[in-house]
């Protein structure tokens, strides 16, 4: 079931394999991921995958640039992501928000956090696909 | 899989069981290199390799030559820096060689090339942080 105020995040096979994911805009143009981390998405030392905290980012930046455009494609261009902190098992809130916007690029920054603390930085640039 | 490539030989991380399988080929010249075959479990709603995907496998696969690179004593991620050059498809085969571009006491910078078809579709560089599991000595200090 979705927490109260998000609903289940649209995606493709890949989200449906590591997810699913949570989403939710915020009227101030913020965009919000939760998801439920579990025992598939771990390495052995029992913390979430680097991967997976990649790939939640990436959801992250793209929801958010996707939500700017009307009814267009996004993809990404860039990401850097710092690994500030470790979580295991629980949930964890990804946001992003658009720093700048122009006709064909958008710029993107966000964070993942474990109840409250600070799990992962991050800054993209998407193009949106159709503008030259 | 065939071109030489093996199942990677590291334990597998519970995450890598869920999206891989990964490979890996011991390189003539010496290092090694990873691969993946795109399933359509990897695919994004356009129907080409999601990018988180394809960063999950480039964070394995540098973490693979850090590992190395530090004598197999542990390492961790502290930063990761990803451009997308090109699509994936599914039925592609992604492969790197990752290579380590320096190291100090404490940091590995590693950075790999994700090629299909010989086309460089991703590029990853990525630093670490070094943790070393034994005691310190006196020596050492």
């Amino acid at each position: 079931m979705p927490p109260p105020g998000y609903t289940l995040m649209t995606g493709g096979p890949f989200s449906r394999l590591t997810g699913p994911y949570y989403a939710h805009s915020a009227s101030d143009g913020r965009y919000s991921l939760l998801i439920n981390i579990e025992k598939r998405h771990l390495n052995r030392g029992g913390s979430v995958h680097g991967g997976m905290l990649l790939n939640i980012s990436d959801n992250a930046h793209i929801g958010a640039a996707q939500e700017s455009v009307d009814g267009a494609m996004v993809s990404t261009m860039s990401l850097q992501c710092d690994f500030i902190g470790m979580a295991g098992p629980g949930w964890l809130e990804a946001t992003a928000r658009i720093n700048r916007k122009t006709s064909a690029l958008i710029f993107t920054s966000g964070e993942i956090r474990a109840g409250g603390q600070l799990i992962m930085a991050s800054s993209g640039i998407c193009k949106v696909l159709g503008v030259k | 899989m065939t071109l030489g490539y093996r199942p990677i030989l590291n334990p597998v991380d519970p995450f890598e069981e869920v999206i891989g399988p990964f490979y890996e080929r011991q390189e003539a010249g010496g290092g090694m290199s990873y691969a993946f075959q795109v399933r359509e479990a990897h695919t994004n709603m356009a129907g080409i390799t999601h990018g988180g995907m394809l960063m999950s496998f480039a964070d394995t696969v540098v973490a693979q030559a850090a590992f190395a690179a530090n004598g197999g004593d542990h390492v961790v991620t502290l930063s990761m820096s990803t451009a997308f050059l090109a699509p994936a498809r599914t039925g592609d085969l992604v492969e790197c060689r990752p290579r380590l571009i320096r190291r100090t006491a404490e940091i590995l910078f590693v950075s790999g090339d994700f090629m299909v078809g010989g086309v460089t579709i991703l590029t990853a560089d990525s630093l670490w942080k070094t943790i070393r599991l034994r005691p310190k000595t006196a020596k050492d200090r």
